[in-house]
């Protein structure tokens, strides 16, 4: 999976050019952010161009969530309602915040 | 593919790995979506195939085979699929959400219990054979499963 990958005021941002993320690539979007880090503990995962995730793309979430440890930070950007209430309904939209724009998620 | 007045039955031969589970799920969603047109209760139907096929391709390492059919009739949406690997009932495991927030696995099922009414499981043969049916909403009135 091609990740483009900025940074923006203290934030890692990343974003996956897939319009789908499951089974077939959460594995490789997982191992291609991690290695994207660098140090960083900021992430901001930009998600606007993907329409549909699974529970395999959201375990792969998880994942940098975990790797990020406890003083980490990761940020969802997504204005799609249906990722909302995925998150919301896996009891997952505390662990991966989500907002509508990447302003608004590195400036929260 | 066979089609009638008022309903149609497809059938999909797939691949046994990820990719195909992916690009397979795709294919019946847009099916489904050129018959049904867009609809909010279409994105549950799709999830919960996703995590089905995907459950297969990976607990189902040895299958070879894996089909799909489905069958439109009116409203009423049926997705059987089939598989030749090891036995295993997927609509027979307890499924729930981990205690564990940052678990990285053990929503799938727990997904397809939620968004799909029928979910069904037994063994054929060789074969594993899960079924799942729905009854899309009224476009108009079409409500997302997701909110349940």
């Amino acid at each position: 999976m091609h990740l483009d990958t900025s940074t923006l005021d203290g934030h890692l941002l990343v974003a996956p050019t897939s319009d789908r993320l499951d089974t077939a690539n959460a594995a490789t979007f997982l191992r291609d952010t991690l290695a994207r880090l660098d140090g960083n503990h900021r992430v901001v995962i930009d998600l606007v161009g993907v329409d549909f995730i699974d529970s395999t793309g959201l375990g792969a979430l998880v994942a940098v969530r975990r790797a990020l440890g406890e003083e980490g930070q990761l940020r969802l950007v997504s204005a799609n309602p249906r990722l909302r209430l995925l998150l919301d309904m896996t009891r997952l939209a505390g662990v991966l915040p989500m907002f509508a724009t990447v302003r608004e998620a590195v400036g929260s | 593919m066979t089609t009638s007045a008022g309903a149609a039955r497809h059938r999909f031969e797939l691949a046994c790995d990820d990719r195909s589970a992916s690009a397979g799920c795709r294919d019946i969603a847009a099916l489904l979506r050129t018959r049904y047109g867009e609809r909010e209760d279409m994105q549950g139907l799709e999830l919960a195939l996703s995590e089905l096929l995907s459950n297969i391709v990976r607990h189902g390492r040895s299958a070879r085979r894996l089909c799909v059919r489905l069958q439109c009739r009116d409203d009423q949406v049926r997705i059987c699929l089939a598989d030749d690997g090891p036995r295993f009932n997927m609509a027979a495991t307890p499924a729930r959400l981990p205690e564990d927030r940052l678990a990285t696995h053990g929503r799938g099922l727990w997904l397809v219990h939620e968004l799909v009414d029928g979910f069904r499981g037994h063994h054929h043969g060789t074969l594993n054979v899960h079924g799942l049916s729905c009854r899309l909403a009224p476009a108009v009135a079409a409500q997302s499963t997701l909110t349940r």
